[in-house]
């Protein structure tokens, strides 16, 4: 009679077991479908920052060409494009800009480079580099140069 | 007697085994749960951002969009989407919001703000959901101009009558060039942020106005509005923003931003306009030299919205001088 219920216990305790086992396996599952999906989400969240900031460094006034505010559409002032550097390493345009730098290149005629913002990300994981064709106008001058705009986003 | 007892220990231990079994069931569902939660709240507000500033780059735009069963809670410089206890930065944006949206339609309404050189766009966030009631004479310019700016999307109301509570969740009332002299009673249920009404004093949008901030008081006390805090806004999209924003502090937590912006941006301007009468110097072009030298750029690194008035209308003087001797624009 003792014997026989200890052989129920054991066979309680063995099904109690072995269904903490398949619960586990199944959390186990779970948490590596789990980590999948954030990893491509991140990657998804890279993406959309990287277009943001692309979005952002386009429409900044401290750069765009305007006359009477009337934007003149992927168009950099080249006197803005000079005094930007000082104004975009302030502070305040990581809130705009984040990890990421901008370099205006003027390729015809003539070439030059303008490093208009630079906060890389030391150990980045990713560099996204979009490049943006632009007329740079010079309002001194009255000269119109082609140029590209390098939107280097770190994450 | 031993089997009583061993058949009453069985008994006790399926209850224990069940309950464990129960507990831990249902601590897995509500991590699960949470999780879900906060995992949906992080991908809202992370597609919400990525919204804005789409929107915030497009210029006297309005966009309407849907939030998916949750509610967007504004604090100054930050916005938290649903229960979930993260905020995240509105950062570059200058958002002027209500204290809150709840799920549904949301409109994002983008409005440059120029002092007269654009300085950035303003984000206007509402819900058609949110009653935006506008309070005044028909014939008034202001009035007018209002009625005329304000995207139908968001559903305003002018003048009802007879001006009852309709069950929403928030009500928004714009008076023009009066005081607030409404009857609250009807809207006693609301909680006090929920009811707020703002009062605009001046001839034009374009121009300098005075806002004024009222709140409904607490629903357990006599409804009556409270407050009467004022401050001054220069341009169009400054005097829209406090319709947006149900806070005195919240409007000016934006406009601090935009102020720090206009700085940096008139700091550009000025070497520009630096640079520029250097050139015509060189060129012994005094005329335009001139109007470069007098710029008042500099007048906007200390400037309040209260001198916005008086610095662009030079400003624009200037830029008119400078187009008619045939110069390069001041901005």
């Amino acid at each position: 009679m003792e014997k026989r219920g200890q052989m129920q216990m054991m066979e309680t305790v063995a099904i109690l077991f072995i269904f903490f086992i398949l619960i586990s396996l199944g959390f186990i599952f779970y948490t590596q479908v789990a980590k999948q999906s954030i990893a491509t989400k991140a990657e998804e969240f890279q993406d959309l920052t990287a277009i943001q900031v692309a979005q952002l460094a386009g429409s900044l006034p401290e750069l765009q060409c305007s006359e009477q505010n009337i934007v003149k559409e992927n168009c950099i002032d080249y006197l803005k494009a000079q005094a930007a550097p000082a104004i975009l390493a302030k502070p305040e345009y990581f809130d705009v800009l984040g990890y990421a730098t901008l370099t205006l290149q003027k390729i015809y005629p003539g070439t030059d480079e303008i490093p208009l913002y630079s906060r890389p990300l030391v150990n980045a994981d990713n560099k996204r580099a979009s490049f943006f064709p632009v007329a740079i106008f010079d309002p001194a001058s009255s000269t119109t140069a082609f140029g590209v705009l390098v939107i280097e986003v770190y994450s | 007697m031993k089997a009583q007892i061993e058949v009453q220990f069985n008994w006790i231990l399926v209850l224990a085994a069940g309950t464990l079994i129960f507990l831990f069931f249902f601590g897995v569902v509500k991590w699960v749960k949470d999780r879900a939660e906060q995992n949906s709240a992080v991908t809202v507000s992370a597609y919400l951002d990525a919204l804005l500033t789409g929107s915030s780059v497009a210029r006297s735009t309005v966009t309407r969009f849907q939030l998916p069963s949750q509610t967007v809670h504004f604090i100054c410089d930050s916005y938290r989407v649903g229960e979930s206890d993260a905020s995240k930065r509105i950062r570059n944006k200058i958002v002027f919001a209500p204290t809150r949206i709840e799920k549904g339609s949301f409109v994002a309404w983008s409005e440059p703000w120029a002092v007269p050189f654009r300085v950035t766009n303003f984000l206007l966030l509402g819900s058609p959901d949110i009653r935006y009631v506008f309070i005044g004479d028909e014939n008034d310019p202001l009035f007018k101009e209002l009625r005329a700016a304000f995207p139908p999307e968001l559903e305003p109301e002018f003048n009802p009558s007879p001006f009852v509570s309709t069950n929403t969740y928030k009500v928004r009332v714009i008076v023009v060039n009066d005081v607030p002299s409404l009857a609250v009673a009807p809207f006693r249920s609301l909680a006090s942020e929920d009811f707020t009404a703002l009062s605009l004093s001046g001839t034009e949008l374009d121009g300098s106005v005075t806002l004024t901030f009222y709140q409904k008081s607490h629903p357990s006390t006599a409804p009556h509005l409270l407050g009467g805090q004022s401050v001054t806004a220069y341009g169009k999209a400054a005097a829209l923003g406090a319709i947006f924003t149900d806070t005195i502090e919240d409007y000016q937590c934006g406009i601090d931003k935009a102020l720090v912006r206009m700085r940096n941006v008139a700091a550009i301007y000025e070497q520009r306009a630096v640079a520029l009468s250097s050139s015509y110097a060189a060129h012994a072009d005094l005329a335009c030299q001139t109007i470069f030298d007098g710029n008042v750029f500099a007048s906007y690194a200390t400037a309040q919205p209260f001198d916005l008035s008086g610095l662009s209308t030079t400003l624009s003087i200037s830029n008119f001088d400078a187009q008619r001797n045939s110069c390069a624009l001041l901005y």
